[in-house]
């Protein structure tokens, strides 16, 4: 029997579309239902956020640095704090290193939270976003008691943070610890193992390791095809050689190694170990001063600095230079968002076209962070 | 200023520029302490003019205060390498830092630093436009990253702003596409060799190279006006 | 042909339990239950008491507010703002720390601080505030703060201020001054000339 082919038809998901990622344009070329190439065409919420670092001082960077990737705010502050102190080399008292582990774990938790329940969401299964809404919503009435803020913080400034941590806040930290643990389990039986979701995640969408590497790709997307590199363990930053905590990788466990499958669940595991990090960082936490080694003006010297942290979605990375002057030269921000989504192109060959949303959904990508 | 004010200073920065820093973290008034502070980051200017002292951007395992270092640090032995197999492909003799390279070769010492089992650059991690003032030259700014033997090294190419062409690295790191057609949306540095060079981030018939310190904002976008200030809030 | 059966029971045994989480929680829901009914009730802000009195600490993100009276004119929260969504306008007023009844200006403020300028242009663009509370922070005088909580003496919480036209939400908070009064305060520039 002959093989019959027809031309290959353009369909355009477009900037709106009710699917929860942002506004992504995808350009999908299909033979009848199976995919042939997928372009996706971004742009439409750059917000000059590279020419504004460039106008306004350092302090004043940090509000803009929180609405790049707005779902983990805190950790895109904190790669920016961490830059800036190695380039003017301040060094910021123990509390505040333990503060900042404690704020942007608990940030990385939240962050997983809605990339999973959101995954859910695309795939069809509507219960598990609510709940793990639900408890999302414990972690930000948390910072509300911190700082103020629910989603955009201006916490983390360079030399210190803002306000120290006021009573309670372990305790209450402490609680809602105990509290989630066991929620984990409760999402494993939910949608982890669940058949349907097994059979729409496992094998699809599978992206080998060199692949990964060469496309750039980082944090939870590369675990899942089984390198285990993470900028926490690799090359430590702030205090992270102190903690204890393990590096969960894809292990093919529901099909290849590489599927959605691994990355969702690379990311279920990271939330267990984020809860084991806090509850260190909680139990040496030490007494001091956070505003001490603030700095009166922000007067780096002349050089420039390229700085890896870790964010929820991979490696974040900023390169600033300076020119002596209170304000940056030039300020870039490399996002681990951008280089995810450039090998949806790559991966999603040969799908069909709902397999496309399960490998977008299980890229977690936030429009904010790509477009800048 | 009081005099035990002056020489406590002068003390703190003493001991800071010998590496201890909680000199001056331990001074209690801010004032004081951030007047040490300044006072510090001013003699390690002065002491860099006078002395070629490694700048703080050194991205290898340089030890600090070696001055005759017998193991050569990375961008040296990658220097030295690429003089011996492209000779005339370095624009300067410093390397500490960064690597400054001509544009010329580029493409094939990117597959070198890829492939080759000492250094094995396996990611790019980020490519950076930068533009040194109004009227000057533009300069693309590459970081690479070992995930083997994880170490980094940052390479500069300058080109001309008239007509910015540098070799594209689309093949050797699949990355390149999308990081160059950021580069040149940006900055209008063209990539030969590159499969799609279009706009990314601003609209495909956007007018101007928007990083670049000289830009103006166009006036109209298919007929909508682009505002600069908002109506009414001067 | 073991391989169809155990398919299918395996999927019917984790829908099962994925349904029995469901079911539990609906038998659960009085106390389970986290929806919040606005408008009808609201919560305070912030929303969790976990033991600490919300005077001692300035943690609230509300609509900004100024006491004019207090304000000396000193710019330091225009120079904050990261996106100049502030906008002031003073002039000298030749006598510091005086009264100038004529233009409704205090000369001294709540603090002591005798005044050397005439704030006659303080204008807060809501729409452009991102909220970061920056501009807080340098002001000598804490004349401009966040409504609420730790602040409530001065001026109750206000979180619910959307208007129907979007130039309502430029707040004015200097005095209405008349360009004749004050123009009396301008530097003389025929004095220079002569």
């Amino acid at each position: 029997m002959g093989v019959v082919h027809g031309d290959l038809m353009t369909l355009n998901i477009g900037p709106q579309h009710p699917s929860t990622h942002g506004v992504l344009r995808l350009k999908v070329k299909t033979d009848g239902e199976i995919i042939s190439e997928v372009e996706p065409i971004i742009g439409y919420l750059h917000r000059c956020f590279e020419k504004h670092c460039e106008n306004v001082t350092y302090e004043q960077v940090i509000p803009y640095t929180d609405r790049c990737d707005y779902i983990a705010a805190m950790n895109n502050n904190f790669g920016y704090a961490v830059t800036v102190e190695e380039l003017m080399e301040i060094k910021v008292p123990e509390r505040v290193e333990y503060i900042r582990v404690i704020v942007a774990e608990l940030n990385r938790i939240a962050s997983h939270l809605l990339a999973l329940g959101a995954y859910g969401l695309d795939v069809g299964a509507f219960t598990p976003f609510l709940y793990m809404f639900r408890d999302r919503e414990r972690i930000l009435d948390l910072f509300e008691t911190l700082c103020g803020a629910r989603l955009l913080y201006n916490y983390i400034w360079v030399g210190g943070v803002s306000h120290d941590l006021p009573p309670g806040f372990i305790g209450a930290v402490y609680s809602f610890l105990d509290y989630f643990e066991p929620k984990i389990e409760e999402y494993n039986e939910l949608l982890t193992y669940n058949k349907i979701f097994i059979e729409r995640t496992g094998d699809v969408g599978v992206m080998p390791p060199e692949v990964a590497v060469s496309y750039g790709v980082t944090g939870p997307n590369l675990r899942g095809s089984g390198v285990k590199w993470d900028i926490r363990k690799d090359e430590p930053y702030s205090i992270y050689d102190k903690f204890d905590f393990d590096i969960p990788v894809g292990a093919g466990e529901m099909g290849t190694v590489g599927d959605c499958w691994d990355r969702y669940y690379v990311r279920m595991v990271e939330m267990k170990e984020s809860v084991k990090i806090t509850r260190q960082a909680l139990k040496g936490i030490p007494a001091g001063d956070v505003h001490q080694a603030l700095p009166k003006k922000i007067r780096p010297p002349q050089g420039s600095i390229y700085k890896r942290t870790e964010s929820p979605r991979g490696d974040l990375a900023y390169y600033i230079v300076s020119d002596g002057s209170p304000i940056p030269y030039r300020l870039k921000m490399r996002s681990p968002a951008f280089t995810a989504l450039s090998v949806l192109s790559e991966i999603s060959q040969g799908w069909m076209m709902s397999d496309v949303l399960a490998i977008l959904g299980s890229l977690d990508i936030v429009l904010g962070e790509i477009d800048r | 200023m009081s005099d035990e004010q002056i020489k406590l200073i002068e003390k703190a920065v003493a001991n800071a520029l010998a590496g201890d820093m909680d000199a001056i973290n331990d001074i209690e008034d801010r004032v004081t302490r951030s007047k040490a502070k300044a006072a510090l980051v001013k003699a390690k200017r002065l002491a860099k003019a006078t002395t070629p002292a490694e700048d703080p951007s050194n991205t290898d395992e340089l030890k600090v205060g070696d001055s005759a270092p017998t193991e050569k640090s990375l961008s040296e032995k990658v220097a030295a390498c690429l003089n011996e197999k492209f000779p005339n492909s370095l624009e300067a003799e410093d390397v500490n830092g960064h690597i400054q390279m001509k544009g010329k070769n580029w493409f094939k010492i990117a597959q070198y630093l890829r492939d080759n089992p000492d250094f094995l650059f396996d990611s790019l991690q980020c490519v950076t436009g930068y533009d040194f003032g109004e009227g000057e030259d533009l300069e693309v700014r590459y970081n690479l990253h070992s995930m083997t033997h994880n170490h980094t090294i940052e390479i500069r190419i300058k080109t001309d702003r008239n007509n910015p062409k540098v070799p594209s690295v689309e093949q050797v790191w699949r990355i390149g596409d999308w990081f160059e057609r950021e580069t040149f949306d940006m900055y209008g540095i063209e990539f030969e060799g590159h499969s799609n060079m279009i706009r990314i981030l601003c609209p495909e018939d956007w007018e101007g190279w928007p990083l670049r310190k000289d830009y103006e904002t166009q006036e109209t976008y298919h007929g909508i006006v682009v505002p600069k200030v908002k109506d009414g809030w001067e | 042909m073991s391989n169809y059966f155990s398919n299918i029971f395996e999927a019917v045994s984790t829908l099962f339990t994925g349904l029995g989480i469901t079911w539990r929680h609906m038998l659960n829901i009085r106390k389970d239950n986290v929806t919040l009914q606005y408008p009808e009730e609201r919560w305070p802000r912030p929303e969790r008491d976990i033991g600490f009195n919300i005077d001692d600490y300035n943690v609230i993100r509300s609509r900004l507010q100024v006491d004019i009276d207090d304000c000396i004119g000193c710019m330091k929260c225009e120079r904050a703002c990261p996106v100049q969504c502030i906008k002031i306008v003073t002039t000298k007023s030749g006598a510091k720390g005086e009264d100038l009844p004529d233009i409704n200006h205090t000369g001294v403020t709540s603090n002591g601080t005798k005044k050397a300028l005439i704030v006659s242009r303080f204008d807060i663009d809501m729409t452009e505030c991102c909220y970061c509370n920056l501009c807080t922070y340098p002001c000598p005088e804490e004349c401009i703060y966040m409504t609420g909580g730790p602040n409530s003496h001065k001026h109750p919480i206000d979180y619910e201020f959307s208007q129907y036209d979007r130039n309502d939400l430029i707040y004015k908070f200097a005095k209405e001054i008349d360009d004749e009064k004050l123009s009396k305060y301008f530097p003389q520039k025929e004095e220079a000339k002569a």
